[in-house]
């Protein structure tokens, strides 16, 4: 997932991992952490019982080849070294998301989701809702939610497009 | 007391503005958001004038308008750097005066004239216009806007105007200096230094280094430590200027720093490889033990249950955590905007207003959701002239919904909510 979300949707370089968002509440349940951190700015390791074990092989491979490998339950988020960039998702700051993660944990039992910035490398971040309907159609993006608005990918007229719009951004 | 702060950053990279309104952060955005230019450092018209509509005022309602840089000291200190490195720097030197006599030295007319042509004002009848220093405005943020009453402020910066490490106490309204270790000795720009050896962008790839570390081995860390930065049992340290460029130069190694690691700088976009993961992991080492350590005496010198983190290396959210796993200090804040904007105008309701401050339980950024929010009629409005296909769907049906799409692992873009301010972003609202 972490390989095809980057190429994919992003066009950035495949060894960055993406970042979980996880239900504030439930956050020493995956990672080895108790407190708060809502601007992702703190790294903890994903908890033991939650990761996958190598196998000797695989623990004798080096640099971007370990990449491929599982190590946990969470494999997207959690880096070579099974530590993830975390942000906890709270109710009284972000009541929505909030909302959305408990909703996919009474789904999936897992209050884990793999969020990362709206937009394709080299571009700010989506700011206006045109903003996020023009990147959505340039990107293989599935769905777009835009409030309480849900739009689905093969539902949407052709999206007309002069020249690679890729060229557009400078690669930061 | 009652009264609208504006604050401001611009013309270095990231420009943004930020309103205080009676001592709270009201609003706050990145001019790159509007203008969908990255990094923007123009003046920020849009961000302003976002600003100012949040609190539904005028500029001419503003109290004091707040930049967050004092021009004159950069400026003296480009000179004294160029001076004491004379002859070396004198290229660079005529290579960035004119850029720095043009836009620095005239910046409180440009402000000026910008700011009167946003507002429809006279510049006489524009509201007072203040400056602060580059590391007060960091420092006012990471400390005003955390839940703390009191607490130790360590900032970590590339460069301010003179200070790249500085030590503060923070206690009500008040932020008492304690000490600073001076330019050109930065960790700031010793991490830089290798953002720049291993093809990524100075100010902006320093995080894709700190990714690619848990792929590579410590290697260099004694070559580091050997030969480039003198690191003390309290954290503080001097870096041997013989290996960088930065001080005089245009770019921040040199020929020697190449051929201590074996190789010109890798150019942008080449393929990476074991050596810079290994270099990659070597600095972020390094990195974690002057953060460590300094920490460590901040505690002891200060002796504050909390500390308060703020510069570009309090982004190194690797050493962040270690920093809490290891328990140096009981609680940790780090402010997620850039800061300057935000600390520029809260520097001027505490510190030149004297205002009084209480601290929140939840911080005063309000996790970052500070920008602009859009109401489904402005989106289906936009989407209808469009010709785009939608339904609308009340939250109770639509999380569901969106749960089970992404348990099919569909990605799905997600928009909600005030838009989120600062560095460190996507935090559930642009996702």
């Amino acid at each position: 997932m972490q390989s095809t979300m980057n190429l994919k949707i992003k066009y950035r370089e495949s060894f960055r991992p993406f970042a979980p968002a996880v239900l504030a509440e439930k956050v020493s349940d995956w990672f080895d952490m108790d407190g708060e951190s809502p601007y992702m700015l703190l790294v903890a390791s994903v908890r033991d019982d939650k990761r996958v074990m190598m196998t000797r092989e695989q623990e004798q491979l080096f640099g971007i080849d370990k990449l491929n490998v599982p190590r946990s339950q969470l494999p997207a988020i959690t880096h070579v070294d099974y530590s993830a960039r975390i942000q906890t998702v709270h109710q009284a700051t972000n009541p929505r998301f909030h909302h959305l993660l408990g909703e996919f944990d009474r789904l999936t039992g897992c209050p884990v989701l793999i969020n990362t910035s709206f937009n394709v490398r080299g571009e700010p971040i989506v700011g206006a809702p045109e903003d996020a309907y023009r990147c959505f159609m340039r990107t293989e993006m599935d769905y777009l939610v835009l409030e309480n608005v849900l739009l689905e990918k093969s539902d949407q007229p052709p999206w007309p497009e002069t020249g690679d719009w890729r060229n557009e951004f400078e690669l930061d | 007391m009652t009264g609208l702060v504006l604050g401001i950053s611009a013309y270095y990279h990231d420009s943004a503005a930020a309103l205080v309104v009676d001592g709270a952060v009201a609003a706050a955005a990145q001019e790159e958001r509007f203008s969908r230019k990255k990094h923007d450092a123009r003046f920020p018209a849009n961000a302003i004038r976002f600003c100012l509509d949040q609190a539904n005022v005028r500029l001419h309602d503003v109290d004091y308008v707040v930049f967050y840089d004092k021009p004159l000291v950069k400026f003296e200190r480009l000179l004294e750097t160029y001076l004491s490195y004379a002859p070396k720097g004198l290229r660079s030197f005529v290579a960035a005066m004119p850029v720095w006599l043009k836009e620095k030295l005239f910046l409180k007319k440009t402000l000026k004239r910008e700011l009167a042509a946003l507002g429809d004002l006279k510049v006489k009848n524009l509201p007072p216009l203040l400056f602060t220093e580059h590391h007060q405005a960091h420092v006012a943020s990471a400390f005003f806007a955390s839940p703390f009453e009191n607490a130790a402020v360590l900032c970590l910066d590339g460069v301010g105007e003179w200070a790249t490490t500085s030590v503060w106490l923070g206690d009500g309204n008040t932020l008492t200096p304690q000490w600073e270790i001076d330019f050109p000795h930065s960790l700031g720009l010793l991490y830089s230094a290798f953002t720049y050896y291993t093809g990524f962008k100075v100010n902006s790839g320093e995080y894709k280094l700190m990714g690619l570390a848990p792929y590579g081995e410590p290697n260099y860390v004694d070559l580091i430590r050997d030969h480039l930065i003198d690191i003390k049992d309290d954290g503080t340290y001097r870096l041997d200027m013989a290996y960088f460029n930065y001080a005089t130069g245009l770019t921040m190694t040199n020929r020697r720093f190449d051929k201590l690691f074996g190789g010109p700088p890798l150019r942008p976009e080449a393929q990476l490889t074991q050596r810079e993961m290994d270099i990659a992991r070597s600095i972020q080492v390094i990195t974690e033990e002057v953060v460590m350590k300094l920490a460590r005496t901040v505690r002891k010198e200060l002796g504050t249950e909390a500390l308060c983190l703020a510069g570009g290396v309090a982004l190194n959210c690797v050493a962040n955590g270690r920093l809490l796993k290891e328990e140096v200090f009981r609680n940790l804040w780090i402010q997620p905007a850039a800061g300057g904007a935000v600390g520029a105008a809260l520097s001027v309701w505490h510190q030149y207003l004297e205002q009084p401050r209480r601290a929140t339980a939840v911080d005063a950024m309000a996790g970052a959701y500070l920008g602009p929010r859009f109401s489904n009629e402005a989106i289906t409005g936009y989407l209808d002239s469009v010709g785009a296909r939608y339904q609308q769907m009340a939250d109770a049906e639509l999380m569901p919904a969106l749960a089970s799409l992404l348990a099919q692992e569909n990605v799905v873009g997600w928009f909600q909510g005030r838009m989120e301010s600062g560095r460190a972003p996507w935090v559930g609202v642009r996702s």
